[in-house]
């Protein structure tokens, strides 16, 4: 039964996210996780008694279409669904500039200026500014990083915040940088954030542990094996002996050098792919967290520092 | 107007106000997500699609009217709990002064229409 519930919420996931195609990305995978993470946390709260099945249909069908969700989302609050004038009889807004497209997500919205039938958005008596932060709006908010306009992507989209780049950074090369301690550093910080479940931070901690400094020692290490023969390769060099024989003439003798590989057993092609594919592992490894962990917090998007806020016009 | 157009008309209302009462919510506790969602949903006419209030949260918040914090959950991934801004409560009680004159004029005026007014 459990099956079937996730089979239906894949799909519904899937057709979620190719509608959420026509938002910019960051709000679009905003949008992905929030759903993914309520249907989560409905299906962790609701009765199972009456079967997986039908208990995911009936989160399904509170939440709605996706596509009347995105379509919300696309939408400008409460303003007209193109510059034309609004659908109903209601008195112009204060903020006329306000009535402008919020950002003219192609594809999204309805032809005509029609009635919305979903959610909450819709023609109304208040227009809110452009949630953009074009220069209309009042109150407190704007300030560094806050760029006039925005834009798609912009402030409050899904990047990742200071400190969880500054955890990854230090987890990747504090170990090189400061040996050990800077990956102790990039480690608190990582269960010090609160933007990574446990199961992440606990694969930031193991995957490896010192981060880059492994790879980094293990060059370090094959550059000397190379200069100083190792792995018990002895060498006698040749000689010349010098005598009389018996006639009391004398000779001259040369004694040729030679190697013998002793100990370890590695053939040395073997020891160098093994040496190559711990390389490739060590730096890998790292590297792949740390795009996960980046990943995972730029979809749970960083709080808006510095949002150009506008306040409601009431 | 038409014959029929109230309910139309009520939708709309419901529409303006639900940004509103969003930030009721989270003016008495900080709230997530969910939490905020599902309450929203199990009022009676309130939205359509739950999922829809997920756009509005992303919003209201850009609008610098509501402001989040992120917890970790014993359950599952990261939550983001919503708390009214400065600015949210500032709206927030200029709004609820306007719909209460509204209101109790409306309740007023539909409250003696059937009777007579002189």
């Amino acid at each position: 039964m459990r099956a079937d519930g996730d089979q239906i919420v894949a799909d519904y996931l899937s057709r979620l996210r190719d509608a959420a195609s026509v938002l910019p990305a960051d709000r679009g995978n905003e949008l992905i996780e929030e759903i993914t993470a309520h249907i989560a946390e409905a299906r962790a709260e609701g009765p199972t008694a009456i079967g997986d099945a039908s208990a995911v249909r009936n989160i399904l069908e509170r939440l709605g279409d996706p596509a009347d969700i995105v379509r919300t989302a696309a939408e400008p609050p409460f303003g007209a669904f193109s510059a034309g004038p609004p659908a109903s009889g209601f008195p112009e807004s204060r903020h006329p500039e306000s009535r402008m497209p919020e950002s003219g997500y192609p594809g999204v919205g309805r032809a005509g200026g029609g009635h919305a039938e979903s959610g909450y958005a819709g023609t109304g008596p208040l227009a809110w500014p452009n949630e953009h932060g074009g220069p209309g709006g009042h109150g407190g908010g704007s300030g560094p990083g806050s760029g006039p306009g925005g834009g798609p992507g912009g402030p409050g989209g899904g990047r990742a915040g200071a400190l969880e780049i500054t955890a990854v950074i230090f987890l990747l090369i504090g170990g090189v940088v400061i040996p050990f301690v800077g990956w102790v550093v990039g480690v608190i910080l990582l269960w010090y954030s609160p933007r990574w479940r446990r199961s992440e931070k606990l694969l930031g901690t193991l995957v490896w542990p010192g981060g880059l400094l492994a790879p980094v020692l293990l060059m370090l290490g094959a550059g000397v094996a190379t200069v100083i023969p190792s792995s018990g390769t002895s060498c006698s060099g040749g000689y010349t002996e010098t005598g009389m024989t018996s006639t009391g003439r004398h000779f001259l003798r040369h004694v040729a050098g030679s190697c013998s590989t002793t100990g370890g057993g590695l053939p040395t092609w073997l020891a160098i792919s093994l040496t190559m594919i711990l390389l490739i592992a060590a730096i890998a490894g790292p590297i792949f967290t740390a795009i996960r962990l980046l990943r995972r917090a730029g979809s749970a998007p960083a709080e808006p520092a510095a949002d150009p806020a506008a306040l409601l016009p009431v | 107007m038409i014959a029929g157009d109230a309910g139309n008309l009520v939708g709309q209302i419901r529409r303006g106000v639900l940004p509103y009462c969003v930030l009721a919510m989270v003016g008495e506790k900080e709230r997530y997500g969910f939490e905020l969602v599902h309450a929203l949903g199990s009022i009676d006419g309130m939205v359509t699609g739950e999922g829809t209030i997920y756009p509005l949260l992303a919003r209201l918040r850009r609008q610098g009217l509501m402001e989040t914090t992120w917890r970790e959950s014993a359950t599952g991934p990261p939550r983001r709990y919503y708390r009214l801004a400065p600015a949210g409560r500032e709206a927030l009680a200029e709004f609820t002064g306007s719909w209460q004159r509204l209101r109790d004029s409306v309740d007023d005026l539909l409250a003696s229409s059937g009777e007579d007014p002189f």
